[in-house]
C-alpha cells in the first residue's frame, strides 16, 4: 500500500497562517498547564502576540499575492480568503484584549478561555478557505464547537448556561440541516467541490439541498427567519464572547455564502436574488422594530445586529462584483463599529455589573471618553456622515441601484431612520439624563486600546476610505468575469510570488 | 432476496426511529436508537460499506449511546408526561414535508438500480477500508486533521463544562 | 437489486422523524437523540449515493459526520450536566429566564 500524497514546501506555505495559529494555541494550552501560577494576563498577551504574528503573515500573503489551491481544490487561498482571514484574526485579537478584565469573573479554567477563543478563530480561518461542501461542513462545525463552550462559560450564572443550551440545540439542528442538504446536493451531482457543481441543472433534490444549506448558513449569520437563538445567546453569553459572536462567525459564513452563490450557483442568480431580497427586507425590518423595545443593551445590539446583517445581504443580493465589494467594505465598517460598541459595553459592565440601558444614564459625567466613543460607534452603525457606516451604506445602496433593486433600497432607507431613533435614545440617556451614581468609571489599559482602535477604524474608514475600497476591490477581482454562467474562478495551482 | 433484506432493515429503522421520538421514557428511547444503529450498520454492509458499518457500531453504539445512557441514569430523569404544545403543528408539518419528499423522490425516480456498470474507481479492486484510508490520507488530509482539532475542542470543552467546581466546594 | 429511490425515501423518513422530534419533544436528551436521527439519515443518503456513483467521497463524509456527532454528544451532555447542577431539570420549557 503506498500513499501518493504530493505536497511540496510551497504547498505547505499556503497553510502557513493556520499552521502558525495551531502551533500557537497548543503553546498557550501547554504554558497554562505546566505553569498554573502564571498570571492569566500574561497568557492573554501571549495569545495576542501569536495572533499578531499570524496577522503579519496574512498581510504579507496579501501584498505578495500568494495564492493557490490545495487538496484538489478543497482548500483555496486567494485575496478573498486572505481578506476574510485578516478580518477574523483582527477581531480575535481585539476580543482577547477586551476580555482581559472580564476573565476574572470566571471562577476557574481562565487559561482555557484563551485557548478556546484561538481555536474558534482557527476554525473560522479554515471556513474562509473552504471550497467544497465537505470542508464547509467540517469547518463550520469546528468553529462552532468552541463557541458552544464559550457561551456557557459563566457556569455559576444560570443565564449563561441557558444561553449555551439554546445556542447548542439550534446550532446542532442547523448542523443536521447542513449535512442533509449537502447529502442531497451530492446525490444530485456526485460532486462536492464548488466549481464542479456549477454545471448542475435545477432538479428538485438540488434545490431542496441548497435551501437546507442556506437555512443552516442563515442560522450562522442570524438572518430572519433563522434568528431565534440570537437575542438569548447574546444576552446570556459573557460579553466579550457576545462581541466575538456578533462579528467573526458571520464574517466567515459570508465567505462561504459568497463562494457558493457566485461560483456554484452563478447560473441560478435570478432565483437566489429573490430569496436574498426577501431575507434582507425581513431581517432589516424585524431587527430594527424589535430593537426599539429593548431595555438591555446587549439585546439591543443583538437586534441591531440582525438588522445590520440585513444590510450586508443587500450587497449579496445585488449579485455583482460591485455588490460583493460593497459587502466586504460594509463588513469592515461593521467590525469596527460593533466591536467598539461592545468594548464600551464590556468596560461599563465591568464596573457597574449591569447591561441595562437605564444604567447608562449620565455616562458622559462618569466617563466622557466612553460616552464619546459610544456616540461615535452608534452613529456609525446608524450610518451618519462622516463616519465609516455612512460610506458603507452608500456603497451598498449604490450597488443595489445598479441592479435596479429599488424596493430593497426604499426599505433600507426607512430602516436607517428607525435605527437612528433607537441609537439616539441611548445617546440621549448618556448625555442628557443625570447619573444615579456620579463616581467616575475606571477603565484598564487594554480596554482603552480596543476602544481607540475602534474609534480610529470608524473615523478613518469614514474620512479616507480610498485605500480600503481599493483593498476590497482587489479582493474580489476573481468575480469580475461574473457574466458568463460557468465563470472559472479558481486561480491556477501555482505560487506567483510578488505578483 | 436483496429487496427482502432491504425491506426488513428499512422497516425496523423507520419503526425504531418513530419509537425514539415517541416513547416517553428516555431510557427506552436510547435503547430503540441502539436497535436502529445496528440495522443502519446492516444497511451499510448491504451497500458494501463494511468499514462504515464497523465504525457505526463501534462509535455510535459503543461510545455515543453509552454516554447517553450514562447521563440519563446520572440525572435520573423522570418520565415527562406531556408533549410540547407545538405537537399538532409539528406533526402536521412533518407529514406534509414527508409526503412531498416521497412524491419528489418517486418523480425524480432514481429508478436506475444501485450497482451500475463495472466500477472504475479504486473502490472495488482494493478493499473498502483500504480505499477509505487512502483517500483520508491524501485528498481528504486537511479535513482529517481538522477533525482531530474538533475532538480536542470537544474534549477540553466537555471537561470545562462538566467538571465539578473545585474552588467552591 | 434495490433502486436508489428506496434509500432516499428511507433517509427522508428518518430525517423528518428527527426534525419532528426536535420540534415536539421537551426533554433535552430526546431532542439530542432526534438530532442523531437526522445525522443518521444523512449518513444513509451518503452511503447510498456513494455506492451509486462508485465514488468514495460520500463514505468519507460519513466518517466526518461521525466525528462531529461524537464531539457534539460530548459537549451537549456536558452542557446538560452543568445545567442540571444549577437547575435540577432538563425540560426545555422550564428555562424561561431568557425570554424568546
Amino acid at each position: 500500500m503506498k500513499f501518493t500524497l504530493t505536497m511540496s514546501g510551497a504547498d505547505l506555505l499556503l497553510l502557513l497562517p493556520e499552521i502558525l495559529l495551531t502551533t500557537w494555541l497548543c503553546v498557550v494550552l501547554a504554558v497554562d498547564f505546566v505553569w498554573p501560577q502564571l498570571r492569566k494576563d500574561r497568557l492573554a498577551y501571549l495569545s495576542v502576540g501569536g495572533l499578531a504574528v499570524v496577522l503579519v503573515t496574512l498581510f504579507w500573503f496579501d501584498l505578495a499575492g500568494i495564492s493557490g489551491t490545495l487538496f484538489k481544490h478543497m482548500f483555496v487561498v486567494d485575496r478573498l480568503a486572505i481578506f476574510f482571514k485578516i478580518l477574523i484574526v483582527g477581531t480575535t485579537l481585539l476580543v482577547i484584549l477586551a476580555s482581559m478584565d472580564y476573565v476574572r469573573r470566571f471562577r476557574f479554567f481562565r487559561g482555557e478561555y484563551y485557548f478556546l477563543v484561538l481555536m474558534s478563530a482557527l476554525g473560522m480561518m479554515f471556513m474562509s478557505s473552504a471550497n467544497d461542501l465537505l470542508s464547509v461542513f467540517i469547518t463550520v462545525e469546528f468553529s462552532t464547537f468552541g463557541f458552544y463552550v464559550l457561551v456557557a462559560y459563566l457556569r455559576q450564572d444560570l443565564a449563561s448556561n441557558e444561553a449555551g443550551l439554546k445556542f447548542f440545540i439550534l446550532g446542532i439542528f442547523a448542523a443536521g440541516l447542513l449535512a442533509y442538504g449537502i447529502s442531497l446536493v451530492y446525490g444530485e451531482t456526485g460532486k462536492i467541490v464548488f466549481s464542479d457543481i456549477a454545471s448542475a441543472s435545477a432538479t428538485p433534490g438540488l434545490v431542496i439541498g441548497f435551501l437546507l444549506i442556506f437555512a443552516a448558513l442563515g442560522f450562522k449569520i442570524g438572518a430572519v427567519p433563522f434568528h431565534a437563538w440570537i437575542p438569548d445567546t447574546y444576552h446570556g453569553a459573557p460579553t466579550p464572547i457576545t462581541a466575538f459572536l456578533s462579528i467573526a462567525p458571520k464574517v466567515a459564513a459570508f465567505a462561504i455564502l459568497l463562494r457558493m452563490l457566485f461560483v456554484s450557483l452563478a447560473t441560478f442568480k435570478p432565483a437566489w436574488v429573490v430569496l436574498l431580497v426577501a431575507v434582507s427586507i425581513l431581517s432589516m425590518t424585524y431587527g430594527n422594530i424589535v430593537a426599539i423595545a429593548q431595555r438591555n443593551i446587549k439585546r439591543l445590539l443583538a437586534y441591531s445586529g440582525i438588522a445590520q446583517i440585513g444590510n450586508v445581504l443587500i450587497g449579496l443580493a445585488a449579485g455583482t462584483k460591485m455588490g460583493s465589494d460593497a459587502m466586504l467594505f460594509y463588513l469592515l465598517t461593521y467590525l469596527f463599529a460593533n466591536l467598539g460598541a461592545f468594548a464600551v459595553v464590556i468596560a461599563v459592565g465591568n464596573v457597574i455589573r449591569s447591561d441595562e440601558i437605564e444604567d447608562y444614564s449620565g455616562l458622559n459625567r462618569r466617563s466622557p471618553f466612553l460616552a464619546f466613543a459610544m456616540l461615535v460607534f452608534l452613529l456609525s452603525l446608524a450610518g451618519v456622515p462622516p463616519l465609516a457606516g455612512f460610506i458603507g451604506k452608500i456603497y451598498i445602496f449604490l450597488a443595489a441601484i445598479d441592479e435596479g433593486l429599488y424596493t430593497l433600497i426604499v426599505v433600507g432607507l426607512i430602516n436607517v431612520v428607525i435605527a437612528l431613533y433607537y441609537y439616539l435614545v441611548i445617546v440621549k440617556k448618556m448625555y442628557i439624563n443625570e447619573p444615579v451614581d456620579p463616581s467616575p468609571l475606571r477603565i484598564s489599559g487594554p480596554m482603552t486600546a480596543v476602544v481607540y482602535v475602534g474609534l480610529a477604524g470608524t473615523i478613518i474608514l469614514g474620512i479616507y476610505p480610498r485605500p480600503f475600497i481599493d483593498w476590497v476591490v482587489g479582493a474580489t477581482l476573481m468575480f469580475s468575469n461574473l457574466v458568463g454562467p460557468t465563470a472559472s474562478v479558481l486561480p491556477p495551482t501555482v505560487l506567483p510570488f510578488g505578483g | 432476496m436483496a429487496q427482502l433484506l432491504f425491506f426488513y432493515l428499512a422497516g425496523v429503522i423507520v419503526l425504531t426511529a418513530i419509537l425514539v421520538v415517541g416513547l416517553r421514557n428516555p431510557i427506552y428511547s436510547v435503547l430503540s436508537l441502539l436497535i436502529m444503529f445496528f440495522h443502519v450498520a446492516g444497511l451499510y454492509v448491504s451497500l458494501h460499506a463494511e468499514f462504515l458499518a464497523a465504525v457505526q457500531i463501534i462509535v455510535y453504539a459503543g461510545a455515543i449511546l453509552v454516554l447517553y445512557l450514562f447521563v440519563v441514569m446520572l440525572l435520573n430523569v423522570k418520565r415527562e408526561d406531556r408533549y410540547h404544545y407545538q405537537f399538532p403543528i409539528g406533526a402536521l408539518l412533518g407529514v406534509a414535508i414527508l409526503t412531498e419528499a416521497v412524491v419528489l423522490a418517486i418523480q425524480r425516480g432514481y429508478s436506475e438500480d444501485v450497482v451500475p456498470s463495472p466500477p472504475t474507481s479504486e473502490l472495488s479492486f482494493t478493499g473498502n477500508t483500504e480505499a477509505i484510508g487512502e483517500s483520508l490520507f491524501t485528498t481528504y488530509l486537511l479535513p482529517f486533521e481538522i477533525a482531530s482539532l474538533i475532538l480536542l475542542v470537544a474534549m477540553i470543552g466537555a471537561i470545562i463544562l462538566a467538571k465539578k467546581d473545585i474552588l467552591t466546594r | 437489486m434495490v433502486p436508489l429511490s428506496y434509500y432516499v425515501i428511507l433517509s427522508a423518513v428518518v430525517f423528518i422523524t428527527g426534525v419532528v422530534g426536535v420540534l415536539i419533544r421537551r426533554n433535552i436528551i430526546i431532542i439530542l437523540l432526534s438530532i442523531e436521527l437526522m445525522l443518521n439519515a444523512t449518513n444513509i443518503n451518503f452511503v447510498a449515493f456513494s455506492h451509486y456513483f462508485q465514488n468514495i467521497a460520500g463514505q468519507v463524509f460519513v466518517f466526518f459526520a461521525l466525528t462531529v456527532a461524537a464531539s457534539e454528544v460530548a459537549v451537549g451532555l456536558a452542557i446538560i450536566i452543568a445545567l442540571y447542577r444549577s437547575k435540577s431539570t432538563i425540560n426545555v420549557d422550564e428555562f424561561q429566564l431568557l425570554k424568546w
